[in-house]
């Protein structure tokens, strides 16, 4: 083991303890009754045993995401390091810069996404499932999964184990998803309006 | 003004979600279209149109394969395509059945929800066969898909729940 690998040992056994006991933190808060936070009656939040269900799942799934995103972000970090060092992160017979900053574009994107599924399952895991935030998050969940299609596109010469397809069919659940979070936005503001309605 | 009487500037948003839904609805058909007319002008010449350009795992490298003779493809594989081909003409047909729902102002109802995760649960087959077809070949290959459709599956579960709560709070006195 070289002196830059027990470096980066270190600085992941680091990370990962301040990143748990921040966590931890975070989440107990979360567990906390918020009345500013509620679908439309804060006592039903509380009572109703379905939107219980919404948060417990919200908020494994949000552990979930925070953790692929810190890994990704970890991994990010790493393959900065690499290429900083003069190494190649690609087997090529000589070294190409431009496939290197594509992986290390997808990996980040990657990252975005796991983080805003995050931010989305934490809003759910608050009880707010049809919010102007929520429909953002969706929104912007949608636009880098069109990104990462894209991404992988580019990347799927060199590594067989990504599935192969045409771009635009790749784009399109990304594309589905932008859709679905429009709908949810109108269908917000159509509801509110409704309510202000005489 | 008449209490019932649904507001200017509503009727603009449902006609906006209308017009949406229906152009995604001709993309739709269009693309459907376009699908038929290179299987169609495959399947007449005889030959693939483009066999290093597509992906072997594709549905349309089995598609422009199917008729050769001898067939380039293992029995298996063949029936894994046929059921994907079976799952990717359902999701055809619920995407459009979703669009005709939005484009009658349903945005939320039960019937659009089950559309919803039924599309879903198509998606995760359909990325599912793909990887055993890939793991029979001996290869080994991740569809993002799979992941897409979960995530799409929870969005529909989050929008019933969401709707069946507020019917339970309208029906609570």
């Amino acid at each position: 083991m070289n002196g830059s690998q027990i470096l980066i040992n270190v600085f992941s056994v680091f990370f990962g303890c301040v990143f748990f006991a921040l966590f931890y933190k975070k989440i107990r808060s979360w567990r906390l009754p918020n009345s500013k936070h509620t679908i439309t009656n804060p006592a039903a939040k509380l009572s109703s045993p379905r939107l219980k269900r919404i948060q417990d799942c919200g908020y494994l799934l949000s552990i979930a995401s925070l953790t692929t995103a810190v890994s990704g972000a970890l991994g990010t970090l790493l393959l900065i390091f690499i290429l900083i060092r003069g190494g190649t992160i690609f087997n090529l017979p000589q070294h190409r810069l431009l496939e290197d900053v594509m992986m290390i574009a997808f990996v980040l994107t990657i990252t975005l996404v796991a983080w805003f599924c995050h931010k989305l399952f934490q809003q759910y895991a608050r009880g707010d499932l049809f919010s102007k935030k929520v429909v953002y998050y969706l929104y912007e969940i949608g636009c880098l999964y069109v990104l990462v299609a894209f991404e992988k596109q580019q990347l799927e010469q060199y590594f067989q184990f990504l599935a192969a397809g045409y771009p635009l069919l790749q784009m399109f659940p990304g594309l589905f998803i932008i859709f679905i979070s429009w709908i949810m936005d109108e269908g917000r503001k159509i509801q509110e309006e409704q309510e202000l309605t005489v | 003004m008449n209490a019932n009487e649904i507001s200017p500037k509503l009727n603009t948003r449902f006609k906006r979600i209308k017009i949406v839904s229906r152009i995604f609805r001709g993309l739709l058909g269009f693309y459907v279209v376009i699908l038929i007319l290179t299987v169609v002008s495959c399947l007449k010449s005889g030959a693939p149109k483009n066999p290093e350009g597509i992906a072997p795992q594709s549905l349309s490298y089995f598609l422009q394969h199917l008729c050769l003779k001898p067939s380039p493809m293992p029995i298996h594989a063949v029936l894994l395509e046929l059921i994907r081909l079976g799952l990717f003409i359902y999701e055809i047909i619920l995407l459009n059945r979703l669009f005709i729902f939005f484009g009658r102002g349903k945005f939320f109802a039960g019937e659009n929800v089950r559309c919803l995760r039924l599309f879903g649960w198509a998606m995760v087959a359909d990325a599912f066969a793909m990887f055993v077809n890939a793991l029979m070949q001996h290869e080994v290959i991740l569809n993002p898909s799979f992941l897409t459709g979960l995530f799409i599956i929870l969005i529909s579960w989050i929008a019933d729940e969401g709707r069946k709560i507020q019917e339970e709070q309208e029906l609570t006195v």
